[in-house]
């Protein structure tokens, strides 16, 4: 078994990713109730826009097709690779994008604070991960405190947010050392049985109060006996493992080793990666969600060593090296990714034949007034359903004094007031989640608001 | 509502977009029936009947408001309670407060409002991240009591850990019977026996008691609160926290429901440090102060902008606000609207144009706190917003509720073109039909203009000078001639006290107001009155209302 509390303190953060595929028992998926054959979804969202130079463009002189500039860390994988560019969502915000970009609809609440729907992460949580004993993941690259969920399980209803790495996977990948000589699993399952009692006494106590109420009052307790069977749920999956298992045994970031480097805040990035990447070949999971949202990036070169940060990048800080930076450690983060579960057998193949690791930027194309040029970049065809390579969407021409949805549907600040009559993408996002519905193999499934939703993209399946 | 999408409204909602003085004269709250539609108003004297408060025709989360008034009967403790109780109960029994933000998550609100007793539930990862918190917690908790038994292994000892933990999280004293069911999961021996009785406090610590405030009232009709239940509403009101140890005691020695009793606790907990943490909620809430936070600029129209403005914005707002309610003098609601102190901290004063310094002080030609960069900066990105900064200024600071935008509407921001100003744009596109409702917050925010999105005072915009002057139609504000005269007409007005007082209602009960609440309103307004606007008088005349004191029928 692997010592707990060697994992990456003694090896520095970004060097401990290749001590952890191994340690994972392909068979124990199967324990925790998956089926062999379970498809993931992985998405990649980041902010703050894109520049054209660093993002992937046709190129008949590279190899498919297209060269993937600054996501180049992909060149090996890029078999894999399909970028589809030109699509809108005319619901995302004009600064910095929508924290619900993955909804495809408009927010709620005061200034759209709120989800109107779920988010495409959890929309599947639902759907490819329900076996799993956790539905998705939340989690967040950089430990910032100001940072919300971009994460949605419907109408008004965020999902939390995953922040520090290190209680990240504590909580997940639970320490259940025994005491006095004790077998830890032996401890483990005596500690989950224990807990499982007593969550068994709280749902007694619910439901004496629950008989009290009525209507509304009483569908509130609902809620708390959800909670207390998710908690449960997950408990009951963890007593099952085998206890020669060793994905339980794994030992996690340690907060001092993240608070000491050098580079903390990337290596707080790294280690959620790697966190992603455990959960799903350890079979925790089947959807995780990976925000890279921050506020302040410190390790990004500089030129004068000055003015740090991501969001100056786009601000009169703006440098070649440092864009260069910043979308090729994307690049790396999907290569980490999508190298784990190739290196995951599963069936006759490997992980990676059932997975989707989807990149977007919630901000669309731009900085600002992106979102009627979204470009998105995925690995994986699911079993061969979407077709790799270079997908070009057209553009038409949009009135802003016209009834296109694409400028009605757009609110107040958001709308490219400088910009008119120019030519904007003439699929959506909508369109683009539906068409990964049908490459999941949920032919029918739409997603987002049908207002903006045609139909499948044909371009992207085979 | 959403302020983002107000911005232009058509015909389609001209109806209810100005409503005409209720012919009784009286105060209208959530419940009232609309009044049938009005003509828009043709004013240029300034003469337009005044409405001493505007109809609300809106319907919140509360689900029953046209029977009448109803408080939640299981309210889940608001985020800000919750933390502030485990600082309360982990600082009495000597431990670190766990920390519990991770399972936190931006609440539903209700008028602004996110401690709306309908709109909280119990989000899985809160449950969670309590579950965890008082799982870990719970065996340092029972070392801590077990020290005082006199027999360490027995039931005796394990009912009094559980009781004296139990009391303040329950916010009473457990009962017999609670307390043997809950020993009752206590059974070994040993290492053994200090694990169960960590797991039944725990279990203690995670059941509804603890996370909701149960209210189960009679059926068909309401009845007094004990003398419990207004401990745990006074402590949410005033400190935004839960019972003391001597509040229960005050509780349940003593009878709150006794006037007499309830002001002396009142007295001591207006003296507690907790004081300010009840008052802050409100303010934050009320005037929407996080709301600077999304404040972006553009750079090349506002080069002077910093990304740490908001920061500094925040923190002058919150500043002057506990100077104004806490300096000594009693605060009146009117200072919040006259005076003239700036903390010109974080590179804000060369916003205010005084010296920079950690202190408050006067600054030239900024009275009221809707001339601090905290308000003017919110919204625009490269132009004003006086649509929304009208908008803001009607719902929170009138009660007023503004209709939606229809789905159609042409809402985007005009452009920038030489020759017109901001006002003069936004007059152009929304007149016609638009009208109707953006007379409500048109002028009402042209009254800032001598702002601009940045917090700058100016006198022209975009090459041609601003004019400030304008009418606040359905209303008794009547007309203005700026920022200043406009914040002076929300204090010599009746609509904006009034709704000083409904929002200080919606805060201490946790609800909407509804028509049976009528009463309540004329009381908070009486000692407004009499105390020509003290805050914290009335803050606590909350806690005198007839709801405050009242439990509603069960349904």
């Amino acid at each position: 078994m692997y010592p707990r509390r060697r994992f990456l303190r003694d090896l520095g953060l970004a060097s401990g990713a290749s001590f952890l595929g191994p340690l994972v028992d392909p068979w124990m998926r199967t324990a925790w109730g998956q089926s062999a054959s379970a498809q993931r979804l992985v998405i990649y969202q980041t902010s703050l826009g894109t520049r054209d130079q660093y993002v992937p463009a046709p190129d008949p002189a590279s190899a498919l097709g297209f060269d993937l500039k600054s996501f180049r860390a992909l060149e090996d994988v890029k078999a894999d690779v399909q970028v589809v560019r030109n699509l809108y969502n005319p619901f995302n915000q004009h600064l910095h994008g929508n924290r619900w970009a993955l909804t495809s609809a408009p927010g709620t609440g005061e200034d759209e604070e709120s989800p109107g729907t779920a988010t495409f992460d959890r929309f599947m949580a639902e759907r490819v991960g329900s076996a799993a004993p956790v539905r998705s993941l939340n989690l967040a690259l950089w430990d910032n405190r100001r940072l919300t969920t971009q994460s949605a399980s419907g109408a008004g209803q965020p999902f939390p947010v995953d922040r520090e790495a290190a209680s990240a996977f504590a909580r997940l990948f639970p320490d259940e050392g025994g005491t006095g000589g004790e077998d830890p699993s032996a401890a483990r399952n005596r500690r989950t049985a224990q807990r499982r009692r007593l969550l068994d006494a709280v749902r007694g106590d619910v439901r004496r109060l629950e008989r009290r109420l009525a209507g509304p009052e009483k569908l509130k307790l609902e809620t708390y006996l959800g909670s207390i069977d998710a908690i449960d749920g997950r408990l009951q999956a963890l007593a099952e493992t085998p206890a020669t298992a060793s994905c339980s045994a794994v030992e996690g970031p340690d907060p001092e080793t993240l608070g000491g480097a050098r580079d903390p805040r990337r290596e707080h990035a790294d280690a959620m990666v790697e966190l992603a990447a455990l959960s799903l070949t350890c079979g925790l999971t089947q959807v995780v969600h990976l925000n890279n949202r921050p506020t302040g990036v410190d390790w990004l070169p500089t030129d004068n060593d000055e003015q740090t940060g991501s969001h100056s990048m786009w601000h009169g800080d703006g440098t070649d090296l440092k864009h260069d930076a910043w979308f090729s450690l994307q690049g790396q983060h999907l290569r980490t990714l999508w190298r784990r579960l190739q290196d995951t057998p599963e069936g006759a193949g490997s992980m990676a034949d059932n997975t989707l690791i989807l990149w977007i930027n919630s901000s669309g194309g731009g900085h600002h007034n992106g979102f009627y040029d979204y470009w998105v970049l995925t690995l994986g065809t699911l079993g061969g359903r979407l077709r790799p390579g270079f997908v070009d969407l057209p553009r038409s021409s949009v009135d802003n004094a016209g009834s296109d949805p694409r400028y009605t549907l757009a609110k107040e600040n958001r709308r490219p007031s400088t910009r008119s009559n120019r030519d904007y993408s003439v699929r959506s996002t909508a369109d683009y989640f539906t068409t990964l519905n049908e490459a999941f193999g949920l032919p029918g499934e739409t997603f987002g608001d049908a207002r903006i939703r045609q139909g499948p993209i044909q371009e992207m399946l085979t | 509502m959403k302020a983002s999408t107000i911005f232009i409204l058509s015909a389609v909602s001209l109806a209810a977009c100005l409503p005409g003085p209720p012919e009784d004269g009286q105060l209208r709250l959530a419940t009232d029936e609309p009044e049938a539609p009005a003509n828009p108003p043709s004013d240029p004297e300034g003469t337009l009947p005044m409405t001493p408060v505007p109809m609300d025709p809106g319907v919140d989360l509360v689900p029953d408001l046209a029977t009448g008034r109803r408080t939640s009967q299981l309210q889940r403790l608001p985020n800000r309670v919750l933390v502030h109780a485990l600082r309360d109960w982990f600082g009495a029994w000597g431990l670190t407060p766990p920390d519990i933000s991770e399972g936190l998550t931006a609440p539903e609100k209700v008028r602004g409002w996110e401690n709306n007793g309908y709109a909280l539930t119990l989000d899985p990862r809160l449950f969670e991240a309590w579950f965890s918190a008082m799982e870990s917690n719970a065996p340092d908790l029972v070392d801590i009591f077990e020290s005082d038994c006199v027999d360490a292994g027995s039931i005796d000892c394990t009912k009094s850990i559980l009781a004296r933990a139990g009391r303040l999280a329950y916010r009473r004293t457990l009962t017999a019977a609670e307390l043997e069911a809950f020993a009752g999961r206590v059974s070994s021996a040993g290492e053994d026996l200090r694990l169960e009785r960590a797991a039944a406090l725990t279990a203690l610590l995670v059941s509804p008691p603890v996370l909701y405030r149960i209210e189960l009232g009679e059926e068909g009709r309401s009845r007094p609160a004990t003398s419990l239940e207004i401990a745990s509403r006074l402590a949410a009101l005033i400190w935004a926290s839960v019972p003391d140890a001597a509040l229960l005691d005050a509780a349940e020695s003593g009878d709150l429901t006794d006037a007499e009793e309830r002001r002396r606790a009142v007295a001591r907990m207006l003296e507690d440090p907790r004081a300010r943490d009840g008052m802050d909620w409100f303010f934050e809430q009320w005037l929407e102060l996080p709301a600077i936070f999304r404040a972006e600029k553009n750079p090349e129209v506002y080069p002077a902008w910093q990304d740490d403005f908001p920061v500094a914005m925040y923190r002058e707002m919150n500043a002057l606000i506990d100077h104004l309610v806490w300096s000594g003098e009693a605060g009146r609601y009117q200072d919040l609207f006259q005076t003239d102190l700036v903390l010109p901290t974080g590179g804000l004063d060369a916003l205010y144009g005084v010296s920079a310094g950690e202190v408050l002080v006067p600054a030239p030609n900024r009275q009221g706190l809707l001339t601090r960069g905290g308000f003017l900066a919110r919204e625009g990105f490269e132009q004003t917003s006086p649509v929304l900064r009208g908008y803001w200024l009607r719902e929170h600071l009138l009660c007023d509720l503004v209709p939606e935008a229809p789905a159609n509407v042409d809402n985007v921001p005009p452009p920038i073109e030489p020759g017109a100003n901001t006002r003069e744009r936004i007059a152009a596109r929304t007149s016609g039909s638009c009208a109707g409702c953006h007379v409500l917050m048109n002028d009402i925010g042209f009254a800032f203009e001598g702002f601009d999105a940045d917090g700058q005072a100016r006198e022209e915009d975009n090459g041609r000078p601003v004019d400030t002057s304008g009418q606040a139609v359905a209303s008794d504000l009547r007309s203005f001639g700026g920022a200043a005269e406009m914040q002076d007409r929300l204090t010599s007005s009746r609509m904006g006290p009034t709704c000083f007082a409904r929002q200080l209602f919606r805060y201490g009960l946790g609800r909407v107001e509804a028509t049976a609440d009528r009463p309540d309103i004329d009381r908070l307004m009486s000692v407004f009155d009499a105390t020509d606007g003290d805050i914290l008088a009335v803050f606590t005349a909350v806690s005198e209302t007839e709801a405050f004191l009242t439990v509603e029928p069960a349904r």
